[in-house]
């Protein structure tokens, strides 16, 4: 492994504005005195609760004492037993993978249409994203309301004549997820909607024009030209909206709790209630699956979408 | 390409790791075992006024008349003075609680329920024992059972300073309307709601969004009618939950087939406010709830007429009420105010102050010769007090921490709605919760 002489110098080079002593903006130093406040409070707040709670999933720790035994590996064998829990993993990744397609899919349509040359524009997008302003609780009461009994939806079904008799929807155990996977897309399909549309407008007029010059309609524009050259936004809004899901927990907290029965029970609310019950160890053992879990899967997503990316880049 | 892929690796373990630090974050402890130096005590002298620390979870307006009596205390105790401190239950007050414990500054007296911070505290010696007390004679038996199950060897930690209550609303203008009186017994409860539902009135509204009102209706209906219920028997196993809980959830099953619970509506509502609003129509005959919801009601509506009293749950004798043991106060065991901490605890404990309290928050008193709440709406409810009608509710012994709350409130809305569950299925649920917490 012979070392050039190129290489050697450019070392040097380094070495030299890697100096210590003069704080410049050419010193490696001054960019790590900025950054370490926020290195400090990430390893204080993030990494070491991080890594307590992998030790603490070992115990049968309660919360309250440290007097706590060391299980070993029995919090993993036992929740992999508990069948409520396998439920909501398997809840949680369908909500995710709903929520993910909706919210882009209709994300993607929005930006398209607030793209165009419309009077209006401002305010539909002012509109469109106020949702993603709205507190999740505060959402949770608006789409509780909506879903009542007595509430708008069933009054206008029934007038419409869709249903003979007014329907507790959230109570319907095959429904109520769908009811919160509508009310977690319809708060962020704004937010979705604003970073496609920040890419849709840094996509050259040239290249329609030219696409439009060669003949090509519009459905062919989109799909061949304008979807490829939005990869770097779907990569951003797909991992956002899977890493988010994976771990909801405040929408399903204020509509429906995790019911009816376990219907919309997640990961996360399966989590608090076991730490509201005192079994911290245990659920910090199912914070650590759910960790490795949301790893996965956003790492399965991540490398196809980079990989995506790299064919169109 | 290298750092690219280095930092969407970073974004992605950021990302995945928000739940996880959550879950490491509340790792504070207690500060471990009982210390074995003994707690100092310092007795209040003539000359040297001791400061004593009290911690509450009553703030603003809940806290109703205590600082009023903190005054009366220290005018008539002027060798001790109180620095309260109050933060409401849903601003941390537990995690509050726990952090002082964890960082060697307890507050010399807390305020709180009967808990599993208490149980904890009591086994690691941080509560003291007032077993001895002048006033702990002077709790009822089921107040008493209340207070002892704390701890597995079956002392008074707390002192219990209010009393709520579980049971059942009777709208006495939709019964009278259709020519019923209360109902006493499941007979006569049957009978009333068919007569209702005929009509055209909802007999019972519950509010089963949490699953409140199920659970606490099938507690009512099994503890009522299983009155030798020992936690050993359910520990043991000797008690399985199908001989246990069975014949109550086929009870309940019954109302819900017979259509006289709100069912399927009741998922959409939750007890405390949706289910009171829909009670508050006039077009229902009983509500499963708790005292603290009298005042919501009349509040609410001024003229509407209605009494608090036993759910006629029982099969036969007389209709039973279910106490809580709504809050108390703990002494810290290494306080080294001790004796004034005793002091303010007895004072407060005697009727002419403890009634001041109690009837600041509409409750009732947990001495047998108490005074409590003179609404007239709780009048059934405390006269089933007086005569004894109270319920033994199931104690665990505190050697498990057997969560059946979760499976009741999961599944009982189920079949109250007529949807996929029967008595079998919940049973079930709750016997795997009982062999969970048993078999750890």
């Amino acid at each position: 492994m012979a070392t050039s002489s190129v290489q050697v110098k450019n070392r040097k080079q380094h070495a030299i504005k890697f100096k210590k002593g003069t704080l410049t903006y050419d010193n490696f130093y001054i960019y790590l005195l900025m950054v370490l406040p926020v290195l400090i409070l990430y390893m204080v707040f993030k990494i070491i609760p991080s890594l307590s709670s992998f030790y603490f999933s070992l115990t049968d720790f309660n919360g309250i004492t440290t007097n706590f035994t060391f299980l070993g590996m029995k919090n993993y064998v036992n929740l992999f037993q508990e069948r409520h829990f396998i439920e909501a993993m398997s809840n949680t990744i369908y909500f995710s993978i709903l929520v993910t397609v909706l919210q882009n899919t209709l994300g993607l349509l929005a930006a398209i249409g607030l793209n165009q040359a419309l009077k209006s524009k401002n305010i539909l997008r002012t509109v469109l994203f106020s949702p993603a302003l709205i507190n999740a609780i505060v959402v949770a009461y608006i789409w509780s309301y909506i879903f009542d009994f007595n509430g708008p939806l069933n009054t206008v079904l029934k007038k419409l004549g869709f249903i003979d008799e007014m329907k507790t929807w959230l109570g319907d155990e095959s429904f109520a997820l769908y009811g919160v996977v509508i009310a977690h897309v319809w708060r962020f399909i704004g937010y979705t909607a604003v970073i496609y549309l920040a890419n849709l407008q840094s996509i050259p007029h040239e290249v329609i024009e030219a696409s439009e010059i060669d003949g090509a309609n519009s459905w062919k524009r989109f799909w061949r030209i304008i979807f490829p050259l939005l990869a770097p936004s779907t990569t951003i809004n797909v991992l956002l909206a899977f890493s988010g899901t994976m771990q909801v927990f405040d929408i399903i907290y204020g509509l429906t709790n995790g019911g009816p029965g376990y219907s919309t029970e997640m990961m996360a609310t399966y989590i608090v209630r076991e730490i509201t019950n005192n079994q911290v160890g245990y659920a910090a053992a199912m914070g650590i699956i759910l960790f490795f879990f949301t790893l996965l899967f956003n790492g399965i997503v991540y490398t196809f979408l980079r990989k995506r990316e790299a064919n169109y880049e | 390409m290298v750092k690219r892929s280095f930092l969407g690796a970073t974004v992605l373990v950021l990302a995945s790791s928000i739940f996880l630090s959550a879950c490491g974050s509340n790792n504070e402890g207690s500060g471990g075992n009982a210390s074995e130096k003994a707690a100092g005590t310092n007795a209040p002298s003539a000359n040297k006024q001791v400061t004593l620390t009290v911690f509450s979870h009553k703030a603003g307006s809940e806290a109703g008349a205590l600082p009023d009596l903190i005054k009366k205390f220290e005018t008539e105790n002027p060798d001790i003075k109180i620095d309260y401190e109050a933060t409401s239950t849903g601003s941390g007050y537990h995690d509050a609680l726990k952090a002082k414990f964890a960082g060697g500054e307890g507050p010399d007296v807390y305020m709180n329920g009967n808990s599993e911070i208490e149980k904890v505290f009591a086994k690691s010696g941080d509560i003291a024992n007032m077993s001895d007390r002048p006033w702990a004679s002077e709790l009822g038996d089921a107040v008493k059972a209340l207070a002892q199950s704390t701890s597995e060897d079956k002392k008074v930690y707390g002192a219990p300073i209010e009393l709520s209550g579980l049971g059942m609303f009777f709208n006495t203008d939709v019964l009278e309307k259709n020519g019923l009186q209360i109902p006493k017994n499941w007979e006569e409860f049957l009978a009333a709601c068919e007569k209702l539902k005929q009509a055209g009135v909802t007999p019972i509204v519950m509010g089963n969004k949490t699953g409140w009102s199920a659970a606490v209706f099938a507690d009512l209906t099994v503890f009522q009618n299983n009155t030798d219920t020992t936690a050993a028997q359910v520990e043991s196993g000797e008690l399985t939950m199908d001989a246990w809980y069975g014949p109550a959830l086929k009870k309940i099953q019954q109302l819900s087939q017979s259509g006289y619970i709100n069912g399927e509506q009741s998922l959409g509502m939750e007890f405390s406010d949706a289910a009171i609003s829909e009670y508050l129509k006039g077009n229902s005959a009983f509500m499963i709830g708790g005292t603290w919801m009298i005042s919501q009601l009349s509040q609410a509506n001024k003229d509407f007429k209605f009494v608090f009293g036993a759910a006629p749950v029982n099969d036969s004798g007389n209709a039973k009420v279910n106490i809580i043991y709504g809050t108390g106060w703990w002494v810290n065991a290494k306080s080294k105010q001790l004796d004034a901490a005793n002091t303010f605890v007895d004072w407060f404990m005697k009727d002419e102050n403890l009634s001041q309290y109690v009837k600041s928050q509409s409750a009732f008193s947990p001495l047998v010769n108490g005074t409590s709440t003179d609404d007239q709406h709780a009048a059934p409810f405390a006269a089933a007090l007086k005569n004894g009608d109270v319920i033994q509710p199931y104690i665990p012994s505190g050697k498990y921490n057997i969560d059946f709350w979760t499976p009741e409130t999961k599944m009982i809305p189920l079949l109250i709605a007529n949807k996929n569950a029967n008595p079998e299925d919940i049973t079930k649920e709750m016997q795997v919760a009982r062999d969970k917490a048993v078999n750890k």
